[in-house]
């Protein structure tokens, strides 16, 4: 069978439909070339036949030991540290975009720029007047990771994201103050001294239940 | 000859159909890391770590390290040496991430960054099993005992066929198939016109099907 040019097209889309990777309008036009072109369907049928092998070659493959993330984050630590302001955690410039014109963008860009300085200037204020303050990154213990309360070792579920793990740590009322550790654990704080033996345990069992999140959790000196 | 990874044990594994089960008992569920659903949020991920935000980065590293880990693998084919180079790809990771213009997925983003290192790494290593003619794509054709077993499992004999092709030619497959990249996405990773993308792609698969037909098996395609 001679192939026109459609014919050789619709041919090399063939994987890119067995993999879901074409766009809905590519994949109708696919799909209505497959419903009469028998060497079409041929060519489905090996690409099908070769994803299948393709993803059990790859799953045979091995997987990173945790060396692995232990020698980045080592590497993370060496790092320059990061000291975001205030304002930029707020994400202003993506918020402004969406509420003003071009123009108010401007001023108000200028205004953020004003805040910022009279921010820095603060914030050089209560430097200079409180020698004890200063950034620290979860890694590196803090006087609160030190100090007297509850305290607990956790690691996340790989799946977790972001939005999940920051949601649970705060029903339960603890915070990160120190990790990550090999093996990807953290050091967290479930409350101050005065918290009540019994709460403690509440609020481990709380992350316990949190097991879409929470991998594992234990009381940590 | 199938493809062989050194191991930091410093045994090698050859990815063909002989030992397929063993070594995925070992693993599977890894791939279960990286489903699209928990993409989605990656590039919110990204804007955190471009503030320094450690626990995103864990999150994005354990999310994608095992999918990175075997794409570097596949060039590099030493386990030690690829856990370095994939360091190396979070390392820029965490240091770009302020850069990230969101043009094309993170997982695509990051799988650029891993091909250009490890063809880096590949280049620079004066042992490298890879060597200059099977860098160019040059397939390797060679019987074996293990094709004539495999003749009788037709998925088995695939498995032993798609491990002679060439790096060219495996690279797309895989990122096709296994790491499910569109035609843009592929482009952009290679470093190539989407065009050469799908017609690279058919060769590949047409070659597949000659080392298949050579090897005794017909699949009936093209």
């Amino acid at each position: 069978m001679t192939m026109n040019s459609r014919d050789d097209a619709m041919a090399e889309l063939a994987p890119f439909y067995v993999a879901g990777t074409l766009s809905a309008a590519e994949t109708a036009l696919f799909e209505a070339a497959l419903a009469k072109d028998p060497e079409l369907v041929r060519n489905v049928a090996a690409a099908r036949a070769e994803r299948e092998e393709v993803l059990a070659l790859n799953e045979a493959m091995p997987t990173p030991s945790p060396r692995a993330m232990d020698a980045l984050f080592a590497r993370i630590d060496a790092e320059p540290t990061r000291n975001p302001s205030f304002l930029s955690r707020l994400d202003l410039g993506a918020a402004l975009a969406g509420l003003f014109s071009p123009r108010a963008l401007g001023w108000a860009a200028a205004a953020a720029c004003l805040l910022v300085a009279v921010e820095g200037g603060m914030l050089a204020t209560r430097q200079a007047s409180s020698p004890s303050a200063g950034f620290a990154t979860a890694s590196r213990p803090d006087e609160t990771a030190r100090g007297a309360g509850s305290f607990a070792l956790i690691a996340f579920a790989p799946t977790a994201n972001a939005d999940a793990i920051s949601s649970v740590l705060t029903q339960a009322g603890a915070q990160i103050v120190e990790g990550p550790r090999a093996g990807g654990f953290y050091r967290i704080r479930l409350g101050g001294p005065d918290l009540a033996a019994i709460e403690a345990q509440r609020r481990l069992d709380a992350l316990r239940q949190a097991s879409a999140v929470v991998r594992f959790v234990a009381p940590s000196p | 000859m199938g493809f062989a990874v050194r191991t930091r044990q410093g045994l090698t594994f050859e990815a063909s159909g002989r030992n397929l089960v063993t070594i995925a008992s070992v693993t599977s569920g890894a791939m279960k890391q990286d489903t699209p659903q928990a993409s989605e949020d990656d590039p919110l991920l990204i804007k955190r770590i471009a503030r320094g935000d450690r626990l995103a980065m864990q999150v994005l590293f354990s999310r994608h390290r095992v999918r990175v880990f075997r794409f570097l693998l596949r060039y590099i084919r030493d386990e030690a040496s690829a856990e370095d180079v994939l360091a190396d790809v979070f390392l820029d990771v965490w240091r770009q991430a302020g850069k990230f213009e969101g043009r094309s997925s993170v997982s695509t983003w990051m799988l650029s960054i891993s091909r250009f290192k490890a063809l880096s790494r590949v280049r620079q290593r004066s042992d490298a099993p890879l060597d200059e003619d099977y860098a160019e794509g040059i397939a390797d054709e060679a019987d074996d005992p293990e094709i004539e077993l495999a003749k009788r499992d037709k998925g088995a004999a695939l498995r032993n066929c798609l491990a002679k092709l060439s790096v060219d030619h495996r690279e797309i497959i895989d990122l096709v198939y296994y790491h499910e990249k569109s035609v843009e996405d592929v482009a952009q990773i290679v470093g190539i016109p989407a065009a050469t993308v799908k017609t690279r792609l058919f060769y590949a698969r047409q070659k597949l099907s000659e080392i298949l037909k050579a090897a005794g098996v017909d699949r009936g395609w093209p």
